[in-house]
Formats: structure tokens, sequence, C-alpha cells
């Protein structure tokens, strides 16, 4: 019994529109399509909001992305992308849980000094864990993190302004500047190391 | 505002549509808007990967994407809280004898039915009324999502669904149209109220301590590290089956002695006096009682092959592993939900070079085994993957909830952390291979593990060829 061996179950030539329609309408078959396309996306946002959650607290939190998913097909709009949305509930669920764990950690701190190590390496974004490596990790490190997440969502994810405008709950504008100076800084830095090594 | 002064908007899809045809039609004309937008691109290009070679994304499989939908189905309508049975747990951990209770409350029964249970694998029991038959399916079960398990919640299973969920070290899984409360949840003490239908508990023999009993009303079942479900049928009739190991069952002043394979079935009784007590391994029964159908009052007979593991281990042993597999397959026919059966046939089949179905075995395990055994199933996949199999971005995912689960040793964790350095060489992300190799080199210092790794990163400075990573 090979797992991959009936991933072309029914449903999978279906447009996204056409899944969520079934969806909506109870046919809880088409969220396994919906989950085999955007599943890893969503791990992945999981992991990049958080990126000390563990494996078992990660795999809980996509359970509660995909029961939001199901929850809400029917009040889905279908003119809207799949994608963004499933993204966008994956780094909400991901950062709420993360203040939780944050807000714990403050607590922990004022009693036990020893607790602070995850609250320090949890407050930075996800490219600090790169530090101390080479070139791309100083030019990743360059980036803050509101640029470093627009620019995930834009050149990695391949999502539009708006979707992440959507994603991030911030203005058009907001990731337009944000990507703007995120182009700025990697272009300069990459300018400056390719001139250093030439 | 120029059109040059649209690019940016443009580059984020923030411009409408007929602004943006506006915009390409002078990006046919503007040779700095292009450069801009080239340059923007390569830039974009080189970001993601970067961004992608620090990430390991593995689509999921069908059978993960089951899973993860059964789970979800399972939790829309039916996991709800119940305040007013909500019961107090006391902080901190009881010492003494680890204990794993279920009481089986029935219907219009008032007194509960209390059993015990030890187990490794699942396996199926119809629904309603005596089960005359163990139902041959392999179907695992689904996973409960942890926040939906705790003292006060209830789970329920609609028919033809099965779901599990992990009580600290023990498995919980819950069989069709079944529902149970979950009084207690600690990491030595656990009770579960099983309203109706079946449960089977899985509880790692070595982690126990001592005696895993179950107490409430009329049974009682003492569980250390074997395979054993209850069953609590409409009428009140409770039926435990034994798959490994042996079980001492009294019923006031009446005692059965029952073996791996066998079943017992309990009569409703009201008396709060019978007890079940297991015991571990099955290396001591008698020949002679293996399998042997019994009958008299309270004692049904087997419906199921015994699990011989220690034959099937002395072929192994012996190279016979051709019959090997063939017992071990027909058992799994049987009971195809035994976990730790299905472990050792996954050996067997890597053995015989029956790579991908080795494989699969240890993806059934991964699902449907207890932690431990979950994570022996993940490093046995990963090698296969790796290394007969040459697929590194499996054995990569393998490996990475390897390291990511529980209970892993440091000697583990190390080859754990070499052979997923080799997977990422293999897959081009050498930056994440070298992090990894230097850590365990640096942590395991001159021990064998340390070696390896300082050698294979000399190796990888040797030489250019990207396949010698060892």
């Amino acid at each position: 019994m090979n797992a991959d061996s009936d991933v072309q179950g029914p449903g999978l030539e279906l447009s996204d529109r056409e899944v969520m329609s079934r969806l909506a309408e109870g046919d809880m078959r088409s969220l396994e399509v919906i989950y085999m396309r955007y599943g890893a996306m969503a791990r992945t946002a999981i992991r990049r909001t958080d990126p000390r959650i563990d494996a078992a607290d990660a795999d809980e939190l996509l359970q509660d992305v995909f029961l939001q998913v199901a929850r809400c097909a029917a009040r889905f709009d279908l003119s809207r992308s799949l994608k963004p949305w499933i993204y966008g509930i994956a780094v909400n669920l991901s950062a709420g849980r993360r203040r939780t764990v944050l807000s714990h950690l403050r607590l922990l701190r004022k009693h036990h000094e020893a607790s602070t190590v995850l609250l320090e390496t949890s407050e930075t974004g996800p490219h600090d864990a790169l530090e101390n490596r080479e070139q791309v990790d100083r030019v990743l490190s360059l980036l803050p993190k509101e640029q470093y997440e627009v620019m995930v969502l834009h050149a990695v994810e391949g999502f539009r302004g708006e979707e992440i405008a959507e994603i991030l709950g911030i203005r058009v504008n907001t990731v337009w500047t944000r990507l703007h100076r995120a182009r700025q800084l990697l272009m300069d830095a990459l300018r400056k190391d390719e001139g250093a090594s030439s | 505002m120029t059109e040059c002064c649209k690019r940016d908007a443009w580059m984020t899809g923030a411009l409408d549509p007929s602004t943006a045809q506006r915009f390409e039609r002078h990006l046919e004309t503007c040779r700095e808007c292009r450069q801009h937008l080239a340059e923007w691109e390569q830039v974009k290009t080189r970001f993601a990967g970067w961004v992608s070679a620090r990430e390991s994304r593995v689509p999921p499989s069908a059978q993960e994407a089951r899973a993860l939908v059964d789970a979800v189905m399972a939790r829309m309508p039916d996991i709800e809280e119940t305040p007013s049975r909500r019961v107090h747990v006391p902080h901190g951990v009881r010492h003494g004898r680890l204990s794993f209770r279920v009481a089986v409350a029935g219907g219009l029964v008032a007194a509960a039915l209390a059993l015990v249970v030890i187990g490794i694998a699942l396996y199926l029991i119809p629904k309603t009324g005596h089960p005359e038959m163990v139902q041959k399916t392999a179907e695992p079960g689904f996973a409960i999502a942890a926040s939906d398990v705790g003292p006060g919640k209830r789970v329920r299973t609609r028919a033809g669904q099965q779901r599990w969920m992990q009580l600290h070290q023990s498995r919980v899984t819950l069989r069709e149209d079944s529902a149970a409360l979950v009084v207690k949840m600690e990491a030595q003490e656990t009770v579960i109220v099983l309203e109706r239908g079946g449960i089977v508990c899985t509880v790692e023999p070595r982690l126990t301590g001592g005696v895993f009993q179950v107490q409430a009303g009329d049974v009682t079942v003492s569980v250390l590290g074997t395979t054993f479900s209850v069953y609590r049928a409409d009428d009140g009739e409770v039926r435990v089956e034994v798959m490994e190991g042996r079980v001492r069952v009294q019923q006031g002043a009446r005692e059965e002695i029952l073996m791996s394979g066998e079943t017992l079935v309990l009569p409703p009784v009201d008396d709060a006096d019978a007890v079940v007590a297991l015991e571990p391994g099955n290396s001591d029964v008698p020949d002679d009682r293996k399998g042997v159908r019994r009958q008299g009052r309270g004692v049904a007979v087997s419906e199921h092959p015994s699990a011989d593991l220690d034959t099937w281990r002395s072929l192994i042993a012996n190279g016979q592993l051709d019959e090997a597999a063939a017992q071990l397959g027909r058992y799994l026919e049987a009971v195809p939900a035994n976990a730790r059966v299905r472990m050792l046939l996954a050996g067997v089949l890597r053995r015989q070079g029956r790579d991908a179905e080795a494989l699969s075995a240890c993806e059934t395990v991964i699902v449907t085994g207890t932690a431990a055994m979950a994570q022996q199933a993940r490093y046995l996949a990963g090698e296969i993957a790796l290394m007969r199999l040459g697929d590194p971005q499996r054995a990569a995912g393998f490996f990475r909830a390897y390291l990511d689960g529980a209970s892993v040793d440091a000697t583990h964790r190390a080859e754990a952390e070499i052979h997923l350095s080799q997977a990422l060489y293999r897959m081009g992300q050498a930056d994440e291979a070298r992090r990894r190799l230097e850590q365990v080199a640096a942590q395991y210092g001159r021990t064998p593990a340390g070696d390896r790794a300082r050698r294979m990163l000399q190796n990888r400075n040797d030489t250019t060829t990207p396949s010698d990573v060892d």
C-alpha cells in the first residue's frame, strides 16, 4: 500500500472553486483534496510564524486550520482565491498560539529566569535563526521581519499584493512599501557582495 | 505620476487591469523599467531559492489527507465540553503504580463495568451485539487533536469511523459508533468512561513500570504491556480479547486464565467483584495452551490467531525470511492493526529487498503504532527511502519527523542527523546538511557518530562530487 499510489483520487482534477463548492455542500472528501493541495503550504506557514513549534503542536494546528476551512466553507466567497485564504488562517492560528506561548513565558520569566531562552528566540524573525552563516544569511538578516514576511509571501508563495494584505491584515499600500524597501535592501546588499567578491 | 512610478505597484499586482495594461504598453518602450523589473525578478528568484532551501515542504500523502480529514470531521459536530462532569485533576504526578482505567458505562445499566487493557495493536470489533468475528480491515483510524482530549471532554465516533488519541505514553483508539468521556488524564493515571461501543488501549510495556490496572464497578483489568481490547455491548455484556500476553480474569471466587489469541465474554453482572489481570509477554504460555479453544461459562473462543512473536523472531534469526514474511502476512490479514507485528514484517521485507512494501508497512505503523513504535517506523522508513529507494526528499521528511518526535536517545539522534544530512546533500541543500554535521561533530566529540560526521564534512571539502556524502 503505497501512500502515493492513490493520490490520484476523485476530485484532484477539479478547480479550487469546484472543490470548495463541494465542500460547502458537505462533501468532506473535498477537504482531502484541499489538504493535499495546500497542507504542505499551511504547515510551512505555521513553521514560519512560529519557528520553535514542535511537530505535535504543528500537527494539531494544521488540524485546526482545516477544521476552520471546513467550518467556513459554506460562507467562503468562491470568487476569492483559496490559497491565500488558507495561508492566512494558518498564520492567524499560529500567531495566536504563539502569543499564548509568549505570554505564558513572560509570566514564567517573572518567576524563573531560566525560562527566558525560548522567549528570546521566539521574539525574533524566522531569518534570525540563520545568523552567523555565509553571505545568504548576512543578506537575509538585513531584512526587518515585516519586510522578510512580505518577501516570503510574494517571492516564495507567489501571492499578489492584495492577497498579502489580506493575509497579514495590512493595507495594500503597506505591502507595496515593504516590498519596495526589501527590494532596495536586497539589491544593495547583493551589489555590495558582488563588488567585494570581484 | 509617470508610468515608471507604477512599476513597483505593477510587480506586486496592485494595479487595476486597465492601469496594468497601460503600464505593460509603457514597458515595451522603457528600457529602464525593463531593467529594473529584470533585476527585481533576479532578486526574487534568488530570495525564493534561499528561503526554499531552508524549508522542507513535503506534500501530504493520500493516507495523511484521509487521516486529517477524518480528524476534522470528527471534531466538527461531536466534540463537546461537559463541564458538569468535569473532574478536578490535582497537580503533580502521583507516585506509585501506574494506573490506566477504562470504565465501561452502558446505556441502561446503572453499574459501570471496568476493564483493564494492555496492548500494542488495534483491531476491530463489530459495533453491536455479540461480536462474532473480528473485522478484517487495515483502517488505522484518525487522530483526535490533543486540544480536544482532556478531563471533561467527550469524544464520539460515528458508524464506520474510528479515532485515536494520545494520552501521555498510551494510545487509546475509540472504535466505531462509540462514545467515551475522558475523566482523568495524568502521567501516572488515566481514567476513561466508555459510554458505549469499544475501545482499545495501547501501552508501552517499558513505560508502565508496574501493573497497569483498570478498575471500575464490576470488572478490573490490569495491564503490563500487551494487546487487549474491551467492548461493551448494548445489553451490558463485555467482551475482552487478548492478542498478546496472558490475562487472569477473576469474577468472585472464579478465575480464568486467558491466553494470547483467546476471547473472554463476560455476561452482565451486578456484583462488583470481577477482576481481569493481564500479564506480560506470551513466551511463558505453554505450547499446549496456545490458541486452544476452551469452552465454559464466560469464556468464548478466539477468532484470530495468536501473535507468535517468539516463533517469528526465531525464523528471522535463522534467515528463514520467506517463511517469516508469509506467517507475519497471514497474521496481519486477520489482525491488520497490530503495529508491533507489522513493524516486524517491515524489517523482514527490508531484508528481503522488498523496499517499497517495507516502507509502506512503516507508514502504516507510523499511523497505527504507539509513539515509540511510530518513532522506530520513521527511522526505518527514512533509512529505506534514503538508502534503498534513493528518495532523499521522502527520507528527509521521515528523519525530520523522527528528530521532532519524542524519546530520541542521543545515539539515534546523532545517526538520524547524519542520515538527514545525507538526504539534504542529495537534495542540494548543502548548507543545512553541513550545519547539522558540524553540530553533530561538535556535540558528539570523539564518539563514532562525531567521527563519522567529521569524516563526512572532510569528504565534502575534499571532493566536488555531490553524491559523495559519506
